[in-house]
């Protein structure tokens, strides 16, 4: 490797090859190992077919070397944003799972199969689930499915946990990487999943198969799992595993942030309009890139935001908020909005080995616009964080904010501090101001009628 | 060498003995049970294999759906005339 090249510190697991970056470019080198099994995928049209189906990233053929070190390197087009299996509601996870399992499906009738089948591989572009790891696919020498264990761990669980007991736990892939183990799954999952004979039979039954496996004596050689499986018997896994994961709803849970805009009362009309105008009007003046909607709720403003972006990334902590605002997109092709669900408190941390194989949020680049609407009182208020540190963390992730400062005098902070001690003698509009101007300039401030809220458009220094 | 050896010797010729003796050490031994390495994925394998059949019929079923129901319907509406 050269000096110039950075490897992707992520991009280790697979002996095939490796993800390296190179002059702000992203390149992925196939290894001597693979480079026939490449060959043999690319000649039989599999890539074609499942870019053609946006399944797959499109990648460019950039060298092929001989000599002491043969190896190929190809340039995968770049994702804009990266994002994590623990980062998805219910609706994208289950729109991963079935993508996987698509390709899957296009692979064996070609001959090959997925080495791989963990969530880490899809990445969200464009609003669809795509394929990112091109030498993922292997010669199926009809074998069972390599990566079967890898999927009910990664997809099916997770999934299962969601739509049966909470969306909030996918974050348990924050802790188990690799996929939530079958036994703790199946452990979790309720008795009434017993019922469900998709469910019955990859996980309940499958993880009694692997404890029971696991009690046996291993100090004899290897087992040879090399026989048979057929083509149909593949095809059925694939078929009865896609049942599974449709059989699967989300809950219907409705927060009150679910309906907020719809039922708050605590913006006239008049105030809602000019609020929306505001942000479009900034929006449409400064173009920004890369938009931070932080707080979405149901991604009202991230709409208007991304009619003049090339991409908003809307961030909230409520489930059926981004579930909310991701069928919608879905429903309405806006492909340039990305919800995600996350915790500003407790944003996603940097995981895996070195804590450099999964970036933290902070790690994925910042934004060109930060949108902090009806957000600083959530953060101030029930978080007890100081308006100093919110100004750190704003200027930290971007250039420009619109900010919207809600007062002790509005409603909704006297329902935050209606059951708790007014301990935050510092948060008014002076500290608020001061505070902010150490990282941004404020280039424009206009009260909202019929309210005690104020917005604030700013650029960083 | 034992009493039953000796008689099973006398009995049967070397070839025959041997095809008994084999049959017996086989049957007696294949009752316990072959321990084998199993890696983290290989009961997954075998889950697999042992759901082939299952999942064989399944998809070919979803595959000719259509066929089997008209021929059920065939069937039915026939017996009733």
């Amino acid at each position: 490797m050269l000096a110039s090249e950075q490897r992707v510190m992520g991009s280790y697991k697979d002996p095939s090859g490796y993800v390296f970056q190179k002059d702000g470019q992203l390149y992925r080198r196939i290894n001597e190992s693979y480079l026939d099994t490449y060959d043999l995928v690319r000649d039989s049209g599999l890539f074609q077919e499942l870019m053609q189906e946006k399944l797959l990233i499109e990648h460019e053929e950039i060298s092929v070397e001989d000599g002491d070190d043969p190896h190929a390197i190809i340039r995968p087009r770049m994702i804009q944003f990266i994002t994590y299996p623990y980062e998805w509601c219910f609706s994208q996870l289950k729109d991963a799972a079935l993508a996987i399992l698509a390709i899957q499906h296009k692979a064996i009738s070609k001959g090959f199969t997925l080495k791989d089948a963990h969530g880490f591989n899809i990445q969200f572009d464009r609003g669809l689930p795509i394929l990112i790891d091109t030498i993922s696919f292997d010669r199926w020498d009809h074998a069972p499915w390599v990566a079967y264990r890898q999927f009910c761990e990664s997809f099916l669980i997770p999934l299962a946990l969601m739509g049966y007991r909470s969306q909030h736990l996918n974050t348990l892939l924050t802790r188990f990487l690799n996929g939530i183990p079958l036994e703790i799954g199946s452990g979790l999952l309720p008795l009434r999943t017993r019922f469900s004979i998709p469910l019955l039979m990859h996980v309940h039954l499958h993880a009694r198969k692997a404890k029971e496996d696991s009690k046996t004596d291993n100090t004899s050689p290897a087992f040879n799992s090399s026989r048979s499986f057929s083509k149909n018997s593949m095809l059925g896994l694939c078929m009865s595993l896609e049942n599974a994961i449709r059989s699967i709803k989300p809950p219907e849970t409705e927060s009150v942030w679910d309906v907020y805009y719809q039922e708050s009362c605590f913006y006239s009309q008049e105030a809602f309009n000019f609020k929306r105008q505001f942000i479009a009007s900034i929006a449409q003046e400064q173009r920004p890139s890369v938009v931070w909607d932080l707080g979405c709720n149901t991604g009202e403003f991230s709409v208007l935001a991304a009619k003049h972006s090339d991409l908003v990334v809307a961030i909230d902590n409520d489930a059926a908020c981004i579930e909310r605002l991701y069928k919608y997109c879905r429903k309405e092709q806006i492909v340039n909005i990305l919800p995600l669900q996350m915790d500003l408190v407790n944003p996603s941390a940097a995981l895996g080995w070195e804590l450099q194989e999964r970036l933290s949020l902070f790690e994925r680049g910042g934004c060109d616009l930060a949108l902090a609407l009806a957000l600083i009182h959530h953060l101030c208020i029930s978080a007890n964080i100081p308006i100093e540190y919110m100004a750190r963390f704003l200027g930290r992730v971007s250039k420009r904010l619109i900010i919207e400062f809600i007062p002790k005098e509005d409603p909704q902070v006297n329902a935050l501090l209606s059951s708790r001690k007014d301990i935050f003698a510092n948060y008014n509009h002076e500290t608020f101001e001061s505070e902010f101007k150490q990282y941004f300039r404020i280039i424009r401030k206009d009260h909202l009628v019929d309210s005690h809220r104020t917005l604030y458009y700013m650029e960083r220094y | 060498m034992n009493l039953l050896g000796k008689l099973i010797r006398i009995a049967l010729s070397r070839s025959q003995e041997e095809l008994v003796v084999s049959l017996f050490l086989g049957f007696f031994l294949s009752i316990f049970p072959a321990s084998a390495y199993i890696g983290p994925s290989t009961a997954s394998m075998i889950w697999q294999l042992m759901l082939a059949v299952l999942l064989a019929a399944g998809y070919m079923a979803h595959l000719y759906w259509w066929r089997i129901k008209g021929a059920i319907k065939k069937k039915l509406s026939g017996s009733h005339e």
